[in-house]
Formats: C-alpha cells, structure tokens, sequence
C-alpha cells in the first residue's frame, strides 16, 4: 500500500535541486499524506481506496516539485549552508577565546601571593595606590617590613582585555629612602598574568628608619611612566602585635 | 524561521566574531596605527609624524616617527593585502631616540642612522659609527657619514657596514657634530671630542 506513496514522494524530492532540504521535505509531506489518510479512513473509506485518493489528493508530482525547488532554491540554499557551518565554526572558536580570557583573569585574580620572610612582621602598609601607564592600571596593595630587614610589596596590574596596544610586560622596582638617601638598589619583579596579574617585590636589609618608597617603571622605553610613585613608609602603618 | 532571516543572522554572528577576532589580532588597517599599537605597547608616543619610511627586502617597511621627546623606529609589515602588524625587533630599545642632547642620532638594524637636531642654525650633521672589536678588544672607528638636516631638524642617511665575525657586538653612532651655513662647528659630541 505504501510502494505509490513512496514513489510519489521521489518523484517530487527528485525535482528540488538543493539535496540537503529534501530528505526534510520528504518527512513533511509523508507526514501531510499521513493525516490525510487516517482522514479518509475516519470517513469509513477503505484502506486501499483511502491511499489511493491520499495521492491524487496531493496534486500533480511534478507540479508540486517544482513549486518547492522554488521555495528551497539551491543558491539561497548553498549560501544558508555556508554561512552556518562558518557560524558555528567561528562562534565557537570565539566563545573559546572569550572563556579562556575569563579564565586568565580569574587565574590572576585567584593566583596567591606568599610572605616575602618567614621572620616576624614589624608593620604592614595599605597604601591604596593606584596609577594609570597607557593600558595599564598599576595597584599597590600592601607594603609588608619583617624583623629581618626584609620588605615586601604586594602589587596588581590590570590590563584592558580590549586594547589595540601591543602586549608587553609590565615590570616596576621599588627603590626605600632614607631621607634623600636611596639605601637599597632597588629590585624588580616579573609577574605574569596578560590581563590581571598579582606580583611581589622582595627588598632585603632595608633599614628600620627607611621612611619612603619609590616605585618606578623599569624597562620603560618611553617614560610613559611619568612620575614615581611615592609611597610613605611612616604613615599608615598598622603595627603587628 | 525563514532561510532569509537565518542568513541575515549568521552574517550578523560572523560580523560580530569576525570583528572581535580582528580587534584581538594585531592586525591594523594602515602601517601607522600598527607603528602606533607598537609604541603604545612599549608605553611611549605616539608619534605625531611619520619623518621616513623605508623597506626591507622581505616587504615589510620601517617607519621613523617623531614623538614628544624624540624619535621612533618601528618595523610593520603586510598581512594580507590589505592589514599590517608591527614585527618583532631584536632589541626593544632600539625603538626609541630620547633626546638627552640638541642633536642625537643612532643606526637602525638596516644601517640607516637616523637623528634629530634642535639647533635652527645648524644645516648639517655629521655622525661616526664605531664598533666593537673582539680582537682589538676596544671600539674601532669605522667610518662617518655626513647628512644634511630637513624640516623638523631630521636627519637621515644609509650606509652600508661590513659583517665581521669580531664585530658581533653591533655598531653604534658614537660622535655627533652639527655644522652651520658656513661650515661651522656649533655642536659636537662623544668619541672624538
């Protein structure tokens, strides 16, 4: 019963040049022909007879097929299919990109910065420093000194994940004073982190009576830097018990 | 939905990350703003001007720019047909000539010596390279060049220098005099002063 069915839909894909529609095509009007003919049996209409009018209900093959090639025209067709592979192509890569970007920064945001001395702390400095050098924006968290001479500089860089600048590192030094005297040559740190990054700044014997620190790029070929960074070693310490 | 719609989405969805993967590509449309992402990324400049473009034989380009406090070097090269995207240099802080001096100069890794002088009355500049040699065991005069400044007090000249092995270090311009109309001294420095 169902062989004219079948031939009948052949013969109607087979005029829908675009290939990819027809199996879908296909589905659609099977299904179509399937509610006319338990329609026709409602009607108390033989199951042979009932199948046989379901097709010369659906009209002339040919006729029909080509009415849908026009609706599911190859061009606009090929073209459809093109731009949706590239999409899913391109949107997953691009998805991909983004979340490994929000991993970065949540990898620098998280990543843990150790004490710079096991020794005992003398005072802790919140300084809530905070400098802009072209893409960049610099934080200076806190200024740790420790009985054994040592000081460490806790520090954050963020990086706009939407600027056209190259990628460079960012590196600074930290220089301690005594008065106009710089008493340490300075050291610097590297940090990672392309976007958001966490770095430390170890200096040894730096003096007790050391009152200021200056932070200054290194490596920065332009001065875009400008000015130190000044940072009081005196005001706002809060003592350790 | 209908396929026209559905087209319309996916161009508007590669526009989109098309545009995104463009803007973190390194890619510019033009050599100066790839000069320009370079200069920036390396915290200086811009440069305001484009004072000398010359080429490289693999085609790229190498563009000399003046910039607040002094001159840039930046070497870009074509992607594409149509972007550019600056190149990796061998030694970062050859991108920049700060002016410590009236007249400063230095060789670029193709041999050009590229300097700006601020002194109005000055027409010319000569400049001596030296390199130095791992056999003398010193800096060694090598030869000198003479260049007549433009507008904007820049200077330029190419010249070509010898590959030695003993030589490796790289040569530098280490004597700078600035001449006027009558071919008087009216600065100098370094080497041979």
């Amino acid at each position: 019963m169902r062989e004219p069915w079948e031939r009948y839909l052949n013969d109607v894909v087979s005029h829908v040049r675009f290939a990819f529609d027809r199996r879908k095509i296909r589905q659609e009007l099977a299904e179509h022909m399937e509610d006319l003919y338990e329609d026709l049996l409602s009607q108390d209409i033989d199951e042979k007879q009932a199948a046989e009018l379901t097709v010369d209900y659906m009209g002339d093959s040919e006729e029909l097929g080509k009415e849908l090639d026009k609706a599911h025209h190859p061009v606009l067709g090929y073209v459809w299919l093109i731009l949706g592979i590239l999409c899913i192509v391109v949107a997953a890569k691009t998805a991909f990109g983004l979340l490994d970007t929000g991993i970065g920064i949540a990898k620098g945001y998280f990543a843990e910065v150790y004490p710079a001395s096991a020794s005992e702390v003398v005072y802790t400095i919140s300084p809530d420093v905070e400098k802009q050098v072209y893409d960049y924006t610099l934080y200076i968290d806190k200024i740790v000194y420790y009985e054994d001479g040592r000081m460490e500089v806790d520090y954050a860089t963020w990086r706009n994940p939407f600027s056209r600048d190259e990628y460079w590192t960012f590196e600074i030094r930290a220089f301690p004073y005594v008065g106009e005297t710089q008493c340490y040559n300075g050291e610097g740190s590297y940090k990672d982190g392309r976007y958001y990054g966490k770095g430390q700044i170890k200096l040894r014997d730096v003096p007790e009576e050391a009152d200021r620190l200056e932070i200054r790029a290194n490596a920065d070929l332009g001065n875009g830097w400008g000015e130190p960074i000044e940072i009081s070693l005196t005001e706002g310490r809060v003592m350790a018990e | 939905m209908k396929r026209g719609k559905q087209i319309v989405i996916f161009l508007l969805v590669l526009l989109f990350c098309g545009g995104y993967a463009f803007w973190r590509s390194g890619l510019h449309l033009s050599p100066e703003a790839a000069m320009a992402a370079e200069e920036q990324g390396l915290r200086y400049g811009p440069s305001n001007k484009i004072l000398l473009t010359y080429e490289k034989e693999n085609g790229s380009q190498v563009l000399v720019g003046r910039w607040e406090k002094g001159l840039s070097v930046v070497g870009v090269e074509p992607k594409w047909g149509i972007f550019w995207k600056s190149t990796d240099l061998i030694n970062g802080n050859m991108h920049c000539l700060f002016m410590e001096e009236p007249v400063e100069a230095f060789l670029t890794e193709e041999n050009y010596i590229v300097g700006l002088c601020e002194l109005p009355e000055a027409t010319e500049v000569t400049c001596k390279l030296y390199v130095y040699d791992e056999v003398e065991k010193a800096s060694v005069f090598v030869k000198e060049l003479t260049m007549e400044i433009g507008e904007d007090g820049f200077f330029y000249g190419e010249t070509s220098l010898p590959v030695e092995a003993s030589t490796e270090y790289g040569y530098t311009v280490e004597h700078v005099e600035a001449k006027g109309k009558s071919g008087e001294t009216i600065f100098i420095k370094g080497a041979d002063v």
